[in-house]
């Protein structure tokens, strides 16, 4: 009985991580640029959540109007501006890889900063929906429910765009072949600024979402960002569908472990479950060996 | 053929130069602890572990071009084994476990990530600090009911100054000994082209774990040896990221081509990086990343990257008498010579010409 | 003559497309052996099979009666298999030497001191006619010293079986000659080469035997003059309308 519900909260808590690694794979996979500062994003959102609601009372799910645009737009520029100069410079993807992983670093420290600066290193945490809500006879806090449902939505959502328009089959092309992708005439550089964009608003649905049931503060960035690392490798990059499977695992063998051992040993599981895929599968969950 | 002989004796008198002036060097900072006030030593003390931990950095990071960001990881592991151990295990002991556990964690890492990507590599080490702080402060929360150690050893700033300075010259002269051997031409290849490396024979899987384990056991020592410099210490303080970061933005900022590079971007940053802590001590994280961001966009190359711009822009026939400082300016060119060749080959090679190609000798 | 190398019914699949499908060869010491076929029929495929840079599928490869299909490729390296790249591989900002050197010290077996790998790497480099260029960055050499680079670099491992892919292509004449007679020199001392390699006057004047592969499988085997004059070949070559 207790392992069942166990096993659901998992699953609750693995689809926001499905949309934190949506979100960070439409970056490496598509954009080919890997943002160690995007968890610095997540955290930025949900710092804005709080506030709208503690301040402004303006309920998190609408404040989300504001701080999706505003994520969109501030990645969007971060490509532009910052990562463009870097993808004309390198020579090759591994050139490109460490360049970006060096900016972005830096980015991280940059943000993380600036948000201790502004918000003070306290943990923040406020009440939002934290109700007990029973769903077939288990109880669960509707926070936690809500937050997954919406992740779903919005999973679901870029998914859809992903595999059902002109603009998301350009999309995957890029991670296919960026060059080929080129050739076919897309606009490669404008469509991977999209693409890093739209992880960006992600980050941000996500950050919103994480806020209403779990105590933050500028730190928690790098958590998130090491478990998007973490399920785009399992799930494969560039490949949506995988994030999703490798997202609900993560959050299982998480609830799991923190209702046997510790909760405090989250991104511990996160790393064996990694080293796990990295032993028996290195090609990811759904790569062909 | 006089050519070569003359060649050769003066590369031998540049090569007892640099190793005198190494040795007058080391002399001198030897007897820092004696001149300085007590201020100026922990500067020094500062100055010395993020030297030894940015060439270790270097050491893998700069021949293999993966971007380790495990650093704090390992001063971690070495700093905490210390702490851990310090009550049961005379000071040298726990020394040797911290380089024993430190090794042992980079060879189980090493094997598992570096055999396979670059990016799982990279992406390993990014979270390995964290991780092991997360499962150090679960484990003394809940096995020992601890959370922090005393270390109170009869091992004072001075001490851990003149280990750390010995530390700094083993360090050194494992990378210059590198460079003029096997395993640093290995690395050298699989740095530039992990396919040919395979199809000369080198077995590169093995190659980078070895080169990272040595790496990594220099960067636990040096954890271990500053652990008597804090007597409080718990998983959070050891466990730093800020130290992984900051030691890949000295590295960068001296350049990775040269072994003495690290030297030029460990101590503007250490003086840089106090001035901050003190005047604004906020603002520390922000203006550090800027200042990495900075290196990473306009000094690609690092300061040796721009000092060579500067000084191939002023021109070599600048031909100023030599006089005294001849001498240190051959020593400086001697050291400062690319990385690609090592040393002992380009003679031999020269030689080797010589000899076959009389008449390009000639020409000369 | 024995085989040296001998690969039986090896396979290899990219996704859906079988590049290398259910092909065996033998190659003994000596002995030049033609590879040819049109683009992508899977020639550069089955040399990396057998040089260990991808793993097949199905299939074994012997090396002089050892069974080396899972060995890696650093290892098939010491058991004496080497090869070139069909686009010239080396570390671009080395210079020409520094790979030659790892390939003696590495390559070639027995421990070299690293004093003398030098000596040893410059004799290669000699060999291969391209000494006076041993310590320029390789990226600065011309396409045809970084071809004799790269092959002087696989010679150092002391290769009893080599593989070429298109090593003679993209040369002038009289390059092309020189070329030749390198290759020739080189099945002269006892080494199996493999010659991949669409230069038909080469294939005619170097291959006692030659191998014509489509789509992944052996279509015909047998002397260079007979098996040019293979209608099959000819179907694979212009395809079926022009046979
Ligand atoms: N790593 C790979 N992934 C996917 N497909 C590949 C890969 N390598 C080769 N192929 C495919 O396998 C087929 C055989 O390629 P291969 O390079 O072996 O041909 P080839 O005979 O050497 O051609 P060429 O004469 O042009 O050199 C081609 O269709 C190619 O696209
Ligand atoms: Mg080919």
């Amino acid at each position: 009985m207790p392992l069942i519900e166990v096993i659901l909260g998992g699953v609750i808590l693995g689809g926001l991580y499905a949309l934190v690694a949506i979100g960070f794979n439409l970056q490496f996979g598509m954009a080919r640029i890997v943002n160690l500062a995007y968890g610095e994003f997540l955290m930025g959102a949900a710092f804005a959540a709080f506030f709208m609601y503690t301040l402004f009372s303006i309920n998190p799910i609408v404040g989300m109007l504001l701080s999706v645009p505003v994520s969109f737009a501030a990645n969007w520029l971060i490509y532009r501006v910052l990562m463009l100069p870097l993808v004309r410079r390198a020579r090759t993807r591994d050139d490109l890889e460490g360049q970006t992983i060096l900016a972005t670093f830096g980015l991280l420290f940059v943000l993380r900063g600036a948000a201790t600066l502004a918000f003070t290193a306290d943990n923040r945490y406020y009440n939002y929906l934290g109700v007990p809500l029973n769903i077939f006879g288990f109880t669960f806090a509707a926070n936690r429910v809500l937050a997954c449902v919406l992740a779903c939505i919005f999973g679901g959502a870029s998914l859809m765009v992903l595999n059902r328009t002109r603009f998301g089959t350009a999309l995957r092309a890029l991670n296919i072949d960026p060059i080929g992708a080129e050739l076919v005439g897309i606009d490669v550089r404008g469509m991977a600024g999209l693409a890093f964009a739209g992880g960006g608003a992600l980050a941000a649905a996500a950050g919103t979402l994480v806020s209403t049931f779990l105590t933050f503060n500028p730190a928690i960035g790098i958590e998130f960002t090491m478990k998007a690392l973490v399920v785009v490798i399992m799930g494969g990059i560039g490949n949506m569908a995988g994030c999703l499977t490798a997202g609900l695992l993560l959050g299982i063998a998480e609830s799991l472990c923190s209702y046997y051992v510790d909760s405090g040993l989250t991104l511990a599981v996160a790393y064996a479950l990694f080293l796990i895929v990295l032993v028996v599968r290195p090609r990811g969950l759904f790569g062909t060996p | 053929m006089a050519a070569s002989a003359e060649d050769r004796r003066r590369r031998r008198t540049r090569t007892a130069a640099a190793i005198g002036a190494l040795v007058a060097l080391v002399a001198v900072l030897a007897t820092v602890p004696l001149l300085t006030s007590d201020y100026q030593l922990s500067f020094m003390v500062n100055v010395m572990s993020y030297l030894v931990l940015t060439i270790a950095w270097a050491l893998f990071s700069g021949t293999t071009r993966l971007v380790s960001l495990a650093t704090s990881a390992f001063f971690g592991i070495g700093m905490y084994t210390v702490a851990m151990s310090i009550k049961i295990l005379p000071l040298y002991a726990s020394f040797a476990l911290a380089i024993v556990v430190g090794a042992a964690v980079a060879l189980v890492v090493g094997v598992l990530t570096l055999r396979l990507s670059g990016m799982f590599f990279v992406i390993f080490s990014f979270g390995l600090s964290e991780m092991i702080r997360e499962l150090m402060v679960w484990w003394e929360i809940n096995q020992t009911h601890t959370m922090g150690r005393y270390v109170y050893v009869p091992f004072d700033t001075t001490m851990i100054y003149e280990h750390l300075l010995g530390l700094a010259v083993v360090v050194f002269l494992v990378g210059w000994l590198l460079r003029r051997s096997r395993l640093g031409i290995a690395l050298l290849v699989i740095g530039e082209d992990e396919t040919v490396a395979r199809q000369v024979g080198i077995n590169v899987p093995f190659t980078k774990v070895a080169i990272f384990i040595v790496s990594a056991m220099f960067m636990t020592l040096t954890g271990a040896l500053m652990a008597p410099r804090f007597s409080f210490i718990n998983p959070n303080f050891a466990f730093n990221p800020l130290v992984s970061f900051v030691v890949v933005i000295m590295a960068l900022l001296g350049g990775l081509q040269k072994l003495w590079a690290p030297v030029l971007g460990v101590i503007p940053l250490i003086i840089l990086s106090e001035r901050l802590q003190t005047q604004f001590p906020f603002w520390y994280s922000v203006l550090l990343g800027l200042v990495f961001m900075v290196i990473v966009y306009f000094l690609p190359r690092g300061v040796t990257g721009l000092l060579e711009d500067i000084w191939k822009a002023l021109g070599r026939p600048l031909a100023l008498p030599r006089g005294f400082t001849g001498p240190l300016l051959d020593a400086w060119a001697w050291l400062s010579r690319p990385i690609f060749l090592p040393r002992g080959l380009a003679g031999i090679i020269e030689e080797r010409w010589l000899k076959i190609m009389p008449r390009a000798n000639e020409k000369r | 003559m024995a085989a040296l190398l001998e690969v039986e019914n090896l396979r290899k699949a990219f996704g859906g497309l079988v590049a290398v499908n259910d092909l065996s060869l033998a190659v003994a010491a000596g002995e030049v052996l033609g590879l040819i076929g049109p683009n992508g029929s899977g020639k550069t495929t089955l040399l990396n099979l057998i040089a260990g840079t991808i793993r097949p599928d199905a299939g074994k490869i012997r090396m002089a009666g050892e069974d080396v299909t899972r060995l890696a490729n650093h290892l098939r390296v010491r058991r004496r298999i080497n090869r070139t790249f069909q686009l010239v591989r080396a570390p671009p900002n080395m210079p020409a030497i520094g790979t030659v050197m790892a390939a003696v010290l590495y390559g070639a077996g027995e421990r070299v001191r690293f004093k003398d790998a030098g000596y040893e790497a410059a004799g290669w480099l000699g060999e291969m006619n391209v000494l006076t260029k041993a310590d320029r960055r390789f990226d600065q050499l011309t396409y045809i010293e970084q071809k004799r680079v790269e092959l002087a670099r696989a010679l150092a491992t002391r290769p009893r079986v080599l593989l070429l892919d298109e090593w003679l292509s993209g040369l002038s004449p009289s390059e092309l000659e020189g070329g030749m007679s390198v290759v020739w020199s080189l099945a002269a001392q006892g080494i199996a080469v493999i010659l991949v390699e669409h230069v038909m006057t080469a294939v005619r004047a170097l291959c006692h035997r030659v191998i014509v592969m489509n789509a992944g499988a052996k279509v015909a085997e047998g002397r260079p003059d007979a098996v040019l004059r293979d209608p099959e070949v000819i179907r694979a070559y212009l395809g079926d309308e022009d046979a």
